[in-house]
């Protein structure tokens, strides 16, 4: 982006401009309204603005680390089969800004979608989640501003069972970009038992040809890295344990 | 004569049932800061630091004390006395230090139960007071009230009153109740109250809200709404929630009526 260019998000608009010398003002509009607004300076003279698809983890305020997606319709599953479905699942805007030979910085970030939250589970052992409605269909598309989740469903159970919702560590959410739809990296849900399921996220893209979206992923990837020096937590699996 | 087989004079021991005794409480030390060490290995994940250091400090003196008495026993030392005269002294220190005891008992008490932790906004109930916990020392708790206020209350007081922890749970429920007139069509100001609660960020979609009509009162017909929130936006959300459905019901039309009350004159 250069100085005093602009780009817009339906009510976002985004400015940078060149306050003067090496000092850049970057500006959210909300509707028309001052949202955000940000000086930083460079050293040498030149800013760049990187606007990305990111976890929904920021806005209104981080409250929550997991994603709850609810099915409409829910999905049925008979017994010991496998099926792959399409999901979306929310995306935030990420702007980062990078000066010179400096690493980036999330400089902000905003919902193009309004924020909604649910509780899975029971207040006492439950989780604040990210609430998204979505359709199932077995080659959809998204929304505007949605990502694109497959998912591998597979009921290993020796019943029908219905699948309401699922439930993500949005921590460990990779995403993808094909053009300027983002995906939800490789992810699978196996049904355990009557109340229990897990979910996989694979650290791999869903179909080929799709690209790292590298500012997001290498935030991910540091993340993850942390989370494996712990090996009593389980990285890459989310055990959905309060029903699905 | 060798002088390690020199008895000390005015005692019944030799030099060498000294230094012996003084390997004793020495190994005693030892072993205590050992077993404290330890001692501080196995709490590390299940207790609390403040109670952690705590059992470290007993395990450790109660061993060095041990040694002492075994390395006093080994010299011939009489007791008697010192137990007579321990005892009398025990039962004064006792009564004078009854409140410090029984707040540090309570301090670890309190610690291990883990009904507070630091930062948790709680309510004491028998005392009045509302406030974020800021410590939680050997005798007292540390608390800093919602106005800003620095309090200090002794453990015992803490462990024995009822206490709400607001923050225990992820996500507490609200809970409005407003009036509307008896003319209005309540079917309309509930979807009107539903609509406001769906557009706010912070009411979680799951458990949905529940809105119904819950008393028919003296001058108006009370809805009440019930609706989950995150804990640590509980505040945030309930002012914002209770303006939004005022201007929610007045942009629709609904009255949200005075009290009333109908005076008839009666014919003299």
């Amino acid at each position: 982006m250069k100085d005093g260019l602009t780009v817009v998000f339906r009510d976002e608009k985004l400015t940078l401009y060149k306050a003067g010398g090496a000092t850049f003002l970057y500006r959210r509009e909300h509707k028309g309204e001052t949202a955000a607004e940000r000086v930083f300076s460079s050293d040498g003279g030149q800013a760049q603005l990187a606007v990305y698809p990111i976890r929904p983890l920021q806005t209104p305020q981080p409250l929550a680390r997991h994603i709850m997606i609810t099915l409409t319709p829910p999905l049925s599953l008979p017994p010991q089969s496998k099926t792959t479905q399409t999901l979306t699942m929310p995306v935030e805007i990420g702007v980062f800004a990078t000066t010179g030979s400096s690493s980036s910085h999330l400089m902000d970030s905003f919902s193009p979608s309004p924020p909604k939250y649910a509780l899975y589970g029971p207040p006492e052992t439950g989780y604040i989640c990210r609430y998204h409605k979505s359709t199932v269909t077995p080659t959809g598309g998204a929304a505007e501003y949605e990502a694109i989740a497959i998912t591998r469903f597979e009921n290993n159970l020796q019943d029908w069972i219905t699948v309401n919702k699922i439930v993500l560590d949005a921590y460990m959410v990779d995403l993808y970009l094909k053009d300027d739809t983002p995906y939800l990296e490789d992810a699978s849900m196996i049904i355990e038992s009557e109340n229990t399921a897990h979910i996989y996220l694979h650290n791999k893209p869903p179909l080929p040809n799709l690209k790292d979206i590298p500012l997001v992923s290498e935030t991910v990837k540091k993340f993850r890295l942390s989370i494996f020096e712990r090996p009593t937590l389980g990285a890459e699996k989310f055990v959905m344990e309060h029903g699905y | 004569m060798n002088w390690l087989d020199y008895t000390v004079p005015g005692f019944e021991f030799t030099v060498t049932q000294l230094i012996v005794a003084l390997i004793v409480v020495a190994v005693g030390i030892i072993i205590g800061r050992a077993a404290r060490v330890s001692t501080k290995r196995v709490l590390a994940s299940t207790f609390p630091e403040h109670a952690s250091q705590l059992i470290q400090r007993i395990i450790n003196y109660a061993i060095i004390l041990v040694a002492v008495l075994a390395a006093l026993s080994y010299l011939h030392v009489d007791f008697t006395g010192a137990l007579l005269a321990g005892g009398v002294l025990g039962i004064i220190i006792g009564f004078a230090t009854q409140s410090a005891v029984a707040n540090l008992i309570s301090g670890i008490f309190l610690q291990l139960e883990k009904s507070v932790s630091i930062g948790d906004p709680i309510r004491v109930v028998d005392a009045d007071l509302d406030g974020v916990i800021l410590e939680i020392n050997a005798f007292s708790t540390i608390i800093r009230t919602f106005d800003g206020v620095n309090l200090r209350i002794p453990n015992e007081k803490l462990f024995t009153s009822k206490i709400i922890n607001y923050s225990k749970h992820v996500a507490r429920r609200v809970k409005v109740t407003v009036g509307i007139a008896f003319k209005e069509d309540t079917t309309h100001a509930i979807d009107t109250i539903k609509k406001t609660l769906d557009n706010h960020p912070l009411i979680l979609a799951e458990p949905p809200p529940i809105i119904y009509v819950d008393a028919l009162g003296e001058s108006s017909v009370n809805l009440t709404t019930l609706a989950w929130t995150p804990s640590t936006t509980w505040f945030t959300t309930r002012t914002q929630i209770v303006e939004q459905i005022k201007n929610a019901l007045d942009d629709a039309g609904i009255e949200i009526p005075f009290p009333q009350r109908v005076i008839r004159q009666a014919e003299p």
